[in-house]
């Protein structure tokens, strides 16, 4: 990425993380990928049983709008990964 | 009005909801772990540098402060280009009806005089990667996803009804012909039509791609607003034209010299007897240390450069500077947003 000028909106530098801590990243960081590749291996899994079954579930996934029951059953499994991350940081979670 | 996204913008949008609410849970955590050790905001300075080096200090080992820290940077950095990512899935969608709004009585034009000043063109106000016009379909990016499905949850409240309790503080008389400045993307614009219906409304704002949005919504609720790609600043409308001049949450992101300018221009604009009234954040003056130091550090860090600056003014003395000799604020709640000043030019 080309480096641009510097904006009036640019915050000032600082650092957030002791280096101390990166052992707590890469905790993080490994969480993660973990948690996206038993993802990526069941949503692989469910396009081939469902296009066995005659059905385009990437077409339907898209066009799908949850409803107020599953929004709250996404955020509660949003704010369990959130705590991964945060325990992984020593947070007060 | 919020976009229906696909499943892959809709699925980043709503992480970056969950980053903002842990940040701003970490933060009242980090906060309430100062107070209950005793540095209570009473004992903390006037000043908000010697106020950041204090609070700063006691969370130097706080693990909650530094995730806080990491999760706010996170989204200041990467909630703008999580909405433009969700709206480039569904843009080829999207894009017939969001241009048959574009059609109606609501017109747009640039002014001819319009030049963006540098408080505008240098700054990528809330850190939006390449500035708020960067996209040409920004306003819709901005109004129905950040707006709609990301600061609506990040921070929960009747921002519309705040609007409308708003302009119901103008003092009663005819309002034939209100001039907004900042009129961004149409959301206080409609709060306007909502409660001055018969009003001929009109606005400016060095933005395009926000008026673009704004010409959207009020085609689509049929009003006739007389848009303008201008600055409140130097509309070089006619003298004595307008009975209202209003704004609401938008001298924040304007240096103080602006904001002196805006009542110059509101006084000029206005009829014998107009009013003034201007809404913003709350000041810094009237709301406790530590929530003056969140908004503090929220601005610094998010790109809101001209924030701290803005919250420190007086507002009524600087209306009153402008010749709106009985101007008075006020802040609409206890925490003081919004923070009104109402003036009315004499008769």
């Amino acid at each position: 990425m080309t480096p641009r000028d510097p904006l009036i909106s640019d915050p000032p530098p600082r650092r957030i993380l002791d280096p101390a801590q990166i052992d707590h990243v890469a905790e993080a960081v490994i969480g993660l990928a973990r948690e996206l590749w038993v993802l990526t291996d069941r949503f692989t899994i469910m396009e081939k049983v469902m296009a066995a079954r005659g059905i385009d579930l990437a077409a339907e996934i898209d066009a799908y709008q949850p409803d107020v029951a599953v929004q709250a059953e996404l955020s509660a499994k949003r704010a369990a990964l959130m705590r991964t991350i945060l325990t992984a940081l020593r947070a007060d979670v | 009005m919020e976009l229906n996204l696909a499943q892959r913008g809709r699925a980043l949008v709503d992480w970056e909801v969950a980053a903002r609410q842990t940040a701003n849970a970490l933060h009242a955590k980090a906060v309430a772990s100062l107070v209950e050790n005793g540095l209570t905001a009473d004992k903390l300075p006037d000043d908000m540098e010697e106020r950041y080096a204090v609070i700063e200090g006691a969370l130097a080992d706080s693990p909650t402060y530094r995730a806080r820290s990491l999760l706010g940077e996170w989204c200041a950095k990467n909630h703008g280009l999580a909405a433009q990512e969700a709206f480039a899935e569904v843009r080829e969608r999207v894009r017939p009806e969001l241009d048959a709004q574009s059609q109606g009585p609501c017109t747009l034009e640039v002014l001819p005089h319009f030049e963006e000043p540098p408080y505008f063109s240098k700054v990528w106000f809330h850190r939006t990667e390449g500035g708020w016009d960067a996209g040409d379909y920004n306003g819709a990016v901005h109004a129905r996803i950040i707006q709609a499905r990301y600061l609506s949850k990040c921070f929960p409240g009747d921002a519309a009804g705040d609007r409308r309790r708003t302009l119901r503080e103008a003092p009663e008389r005819p309002y034939r012909r209100i001039l907004e400045f900042g009129a961004s993307s149409g959301q206080f614009t409609s709060a306007i039509s909502d409660v001055y219906p018969e009003a001929e409304v009109w606005g400016v704002d060095p933005s395009q791609r926000m008026l673009e949005e704004a010409q959207r919504v009020g085609n689509a609720a049929g009003h006739a607003w007389k848009l303008f790609v201008g600055v409140g600043e130097d509309t070089r409308f006619e003298s004595g034209s307008f009975d209202m001049v209003t704004a609401f949450a938008v001298h924040h992101e304007l240096p103080p010299r602006i904001i002196k300018a805006w009542f110059d221009e509101a006084y000029r604009l206005l009829v014998p007897g107009g009013v003034v009234l201007f809404a913003d954040v709350a000041r810094y003056a009237n709301i406790d240390k530590y929530a003056a130091w969140g908004f503090d550090w929220v601005a610094r860090y998010h790109g809101e450069p001209y924030w701290r600056a803005s919250a420190m003014m007086d507002l009524s003395e600087a209306a009153r500077a402008s010749g709106f000799g009985e101007a008075r604020s006020k802040g609409l709640t206890a925490y003081d947003y919004p923070h009104l000043v109402i003036g009315q030019k004499p008769e």
